[in-house]
This record gives C-alpha cells, sequence and structure tokens, in this order.
C-alpha cells in the first residue's frame, strides 16, 4: 500500500493491532530503516533490502496514522511510546534534571523524516520508483515543517518546545558490525514488526 | 540558551548530512546558507563557551562533531573530542578507562550505568570518516568506489592518524601525517659491539642537506620530539663529533653514519659507558613535503584520494613512492593512477585503483 492511500489515522491504526514496533517511540523503531539502509551501503546485499521492504513500509504506515495535519507533514509531537529525549546527557542539564525537556519535538522530526528518506531510497535500490518518490515527498514536506516550526530565524537557531521521547541506536552505523550481527539485529526488528 | 542536540539534528537536516546514497535529486534548501552559518556559529560558540565540552546525550553526540566539521568549525569539533575533563572522553580515559561508559558521568569507583559500552560511542563514524577520511563515494555501494579525505587539520594541534578498517572487499588503511619541521632531520643511533648501528639521514628529492644543527657521539642529552631540545654532555662527547658529520653529510642528498668509535677519531670519549649518535640536520632546495598519506585501496575498488590544499594550490608537486606525478597541474602518468588535478577548492585529487600508496604534497617555494 502507497502512503498515498492510507485514509485516516483511526482507520488505519485498526489493521495494526500487531505491529510491536508502535509500542516504540520513532527513534527506537527508526533503527530497523536505518540499518535496512546501512547494510545494504556497508556490504551491497540487495535481498536484506527485498526482505524487509515490507515491513519497514508498513511501520512507516503505522507513524502515518500519527502524523499532524496542522503541522504540514511531521509527526505529531504526543503520538504513542516511552519517551525520555536525548538519552543520557551530561546530568545537571535540564533535559536530564526535570526541567522542560526541549529537544524532544526536534528528534521526533529529525527521525521521521530520516525514515521517509532512507525508505525512498531503499524503493529507489528495490526499481520501486512509484514509492520511491512518494517517500521522498513527504520528507520534503515535513522538510519544510521542521524548518517552519523549529527554526527561529529571528535568533538564529534551532529550538522546540517541552516533551520528552526516547531514542536509540545511533551509534550502529558505519561498517563496524559484522553484516551477520547486521542481519540478526534486522531480523529481530522484523518479527516486531509482523 | 541553545541546545546542541537541537542544532546538531537541525543543522545535519539542513545540510543533508544523513544520507549515505547517491541522490538523482537534489535535496531542497531547508533554510537559507546565511541561516545555517548563524545555526553553526551558536552551535560553535555554545561548545566554546562551555570550554569544549558537550551538553549532548547520544543522540546528539552522533550529529554534533559532523555538523561542526562541516560548517567549518572542525577545530572546535577537535577539541571537544580531545576535552580531557567532565564531561568528554578525556574523562572517562583520565579514570583509567579503555572503554567507553554509557554515560559521561562516573569513576572508576562510583560507576554510572555500564561500561564497555557504545552509548556515547558513535563519534567513531566522525572519527573514521572525517578525520582519518574514508569513506564509501558518493554512488558507491560496499565500498566499491571509495575516498580518501582527511579533515583540513591546518592549526589544529592534530599532527597524525592511522586508521584501519575491515570492509566487504577488504581491508581499507589510511596514515596521515604533517611532519613538524619540514625542512629538518633527525635521528639517533646507539653504540653497539664494535659496529654500532647505522644512521641514515635523507633528505626529500632534490633536496640535500644545508647544515648539521647539531652532532653528537657521546652521551647527548635531549630527543628528536624536540629536535631542539638536545644538547652535549662534556663529560662524554667525541670532540670530533660535528667535523665528522660535516663532512660525511653537507650538500648530499643522503648519508650514513655508524655510532661507534672508529667513525668518530678512533677514541672512546667515556670508556665503559654505552653511547648515543644525535644528529639534527637541514634540508634545501627541492620540494619538501608538508602532507603525508600513506593509504591502502582493496583491489577491485576504485578512489579518490583528496590531498588538503597547502598554500597556494598551482605550486603544488605530488609523489607516490618518490616519483612525481604531478607538477606544474600536469598529471604524470603511473601505474595503478588513472588521474590526478586540482579539485575546485585547490585540493588536489588523486584517482586510483586497488593498491598501496604512499603520497606526498609539497609546495614548491
Amino acid at each position: 500500500m502507497l502512503l498515498g492511500q492510507i485514509q485516516g489515522k483511526k482507520s488505519f491504526l485498526e489493521g495494526h493491532q500487531n505491529l510491536k514496533l508502535k509500542n516504540y517511540e520513532c527513534r527506537w523503531g527508526a533503527g530497523f530503516i536505518d540499518l535496512l539502509g546501512w547494510h545494504h551501503r556497508y556490504y551491497g546485499d540487495t535481498s536484506i533490502l527485498e526482505k524487509h521492504f515490507s515491513v519497514a513500509a508498513r511501520y512507516i504506515q503505522y507513524l502515518s496514522g500519527w502524523v499532524s495535519n496542522d503541522t504540514s507533514g511531521l509527526l505529531q509531537t504526543n503520538y504513542p511510546g516511552t519517551r525520555l529525549g536525548d538519552w543520557v546527557p551530561p546530568s545537571g542539564n535540564p533535559l536530564l534534571s526535570g526541567g522542560p525537556n526541549h529537544t524532544s519535538n526536534v528528534i521526533t522530526g529529525y527521525f521521521w523524516i530520516r525514515q521517509l528518506v532512507q525508505l525512498s531510497r531503499a524503493a529507489q535500490m528495490l526499481g520501486n520508483t512509484t514509492a520511491a518518490k512518494e517517500y521522498m515527498a513527504r520528507s520534503t514536506e515535513a522538510r519544510k515543517a521542521f524548518a517552519s516550526l523549529y527554526f527561529d530565524s529571528a535568533k538564529g537557531f534551532f529550538r522546540s518546545v517541552a516533551l520528552k521521547l526516547r531514542v536509540k541506536t545511533p551509534a550502529l552505523s558505519f561498517s563496524f558490525l559484522a553484516p551477520s550481527i547486521f542481519a540478526g539485529i534486522l531480523n529481530g526488528y522484523h518479527h516486531m514488526g509482523r | 540558551m541553545i541546545f546542541q542536540t537541537e542544532q546538531a539534528l537541525g543543522l545535519s537536516l539542513a545540510l543533508d548530512l544523513q544520507h549515505d546514497y547517491d541522490t538523482t535529486a537534489s535535496i531542497p534548501v531547508m533554510i537559507s546558507a546565511s541561516d545555517i552559518a548563524r545555526a553553526a556559529a551558536s552551535l560553535a560558540a555554545d561548545v566554546v563557551e562551555r570550554h569544549e565540552h558537550l551538553s549532548v546525550g547520544m543522540v546528539g553526540v552522533k550529529h554534533l562533531f559532523t555538523v561542526l566539521e562541516a560548517t567549518g568549525y572542525g577545530k572546535v569539533a577537535l577539541e571537544a573530542l580531545a576535552a580531557h575533563d567532565y564531561p568528554g572522553y578525556g574523562y572517562m580515559r583520565n579514570h583509567g578507562e579503555w572503554s567507553l561508559w554509557e554515560r559521561w558521568e562516573g569513576t572508576e569507583w562510583k560507576l554510572e550505568g555500564s561500561r564497555n559500552h557504545i552509548m556515547q560511542g558513535s563519534p567513531g563514524q566522525f572519527l573514521f570518516q572525517k578525520v582519518a577520511g574514508m569513506s564509501i563515494a558518493r554512488g558507491g555501494v560496499a565500498w566499491d568506489r571509495i575516498s580518501i579525505s582527511p579533515i583540513d587539520a591546518t592549526d589544529t594541534g592534530l599532527v597524525a592518524v592511522d586508521a584501519a578498517l575491515e570492509t566487504a572487499r577488504g581491508g581499507v588503511h589510511i596514515s596521515w601525517r604533517l611532519p613538524r619541521n619540514n625542512s629538518q632531520l633527525c635521528g639517533t643511533s646507539t653504540e653497539k659491539d664494535d659496529v654500532g648501528q647505522p644512521l641514515v639521514l635523507s633528505c626529500p628529492a632534490n633536496a640535500t642537506i644545508s647544515a648539521i644543527n647539531f652532532a653528537s657521539y657521546g652521551t647527548p642529552k635531549g630527543t628528536c620530539l624536540d629536535p631542539a631540545s638536545f644538547a652535549v654532555n662534556a663529560a662524554c662527547n667525541a670532540p670530533r663529533s660535528m667535523t665528522v658529520v660535516q663532512n660525511m653529510c653537507l650538500h648530499r642528498s643522503t648519508c650514513t653514519l655508524y655510532a661507534n668509535n672508529s667513525q668518530f677519531g678512533g677514541q672512546d670519549p667515556c670508556g665503559g659507558q654505552p653511547k648515543e649518535l644525535a644528529i639534527v640536520a637541514t634540508c634545501s632546495g627541492g620540494c619538501i613535503p608538508s602532507f603525508l598519506l600513506n593509504t591502502t585501496i582493496p583491489m577491485g575498488s576504485t578512489a579518490i584520494v583528496t590531498l588538503p590544499r597547502q598554500g597556494k594550490a598551482s605550486d603544488a608537486v605530488v609523489s607516490e613512492s618518490g616519483h612525481v606525478i604531478f607538477s606544474n597541474g600536469a598529471f604524470i602518468p603511473t601505474q595503478g593512477i588513472t588521474a590526478v588535478r586540482y579539485g575546485p577548492t585547490g585540493a588536489i585529487d588523486i584517482e586510483c585503483g586497488g593498491g598501496s600508496y604512499q603520497f606526498s604534497l609539497c609546495i614548491n617555494k
């Protein structure tokens, strides 16, 4: 199913009760699609893309049900999932000490856009140019919204508002892992996404 | 107040730094170039105001260094990486740790989170891709097309890097260094048996030894890590040390001396003591290397090796294993190397196939 066929959040979610990835905030689930892209990038194994693409697309479908209508393509900031923001920054930082978690929305927006781009490129590698264009168009729309919402042009820096999110898995990129370990992690994600 | 994680992620998106695939369509502008510069300046200023310390957790830390380097603040990135107190990697190291911790906090006596943990270790990618300079080139997959492009380390205090990675196509190795004193030679050799160890001094191609700055066979004090530190020990120094070295080396491109009594007049300057020969010399003429890069590319892969611009671009001379391959803006064909040319910024781009290479870059005076 292409993203354009998704009809509303409620009806979309009804078909995805068993999607375990939905229990995880965007950054946790994002590891699935990141690893998929990195595995192909560093080991050239297209069969990995073929095997996992449909589940990855299904995860994006699930997240799409939580895209806000009033933020032009960005994820809602209160969709379900455990939230911890930028995990384990230095203590004494307001991020960790119970103050407003300023990084939450930027993190959510970043990883939502990143997954759309990664999946677009995965689709391109598999020859599915229609899906590739659609995911890329969604990411372009979301990038505009990201800049509009989170870049303070008067002050010249990015900033967001308080919410808590949880994130993980950015350390696994590059060629540091053996292909078999990559494949094992992807299988784990695959089963969570069924 | 800014948050480093927000700047790092926002700028990473704006600069499109995080995709690894070649793209057929360019990414639309997210914020203007001037806004990117403002946000980058804010981020760099925040790191500097914190005395090169971080306020990021495991999400932001992956992107912070890459973004700083990409926006012209590579020196700030390297200084933050090298910070040796809390919060930073040196803090862990100074507590006797050889692995990464889960959290920035903790001591060797009081653990906060687990150790040997990749959590804060994602800048490893930055170290390999940007500092050492190895990555898959745009459009490449599985290291079939490799980019070797070290960081511009000018004025950063970083003088040498060595990195190796086992890839799907074989090992990629890169070792680069900025010679401290481009024209100075320094060597030591110890007395052994009656022969002594040979000490070979060699200038770069077309250069000759023009001065002997220090020479002593005896028990001199000093180290080649700091050639100016050498001093004669009057209690043990062959009086002909300087004369012998000058006679053997001046106006020659290379010379070989032995650390033994017969080389320096036939008399033992201090009987029974182990002796050393130390020489500091200066080369002149020719083209003195300002950047040295050794690399190994897997067979079957191709690579573009980028040597950073040093001085006036038009005067660059590039050698591989001692043979000039680029001079006066022209490529001199050599086996294994398909092209050498100036890139848009004045850096030198070298196209080559699989194999091992020893490149040196010098600037004609």
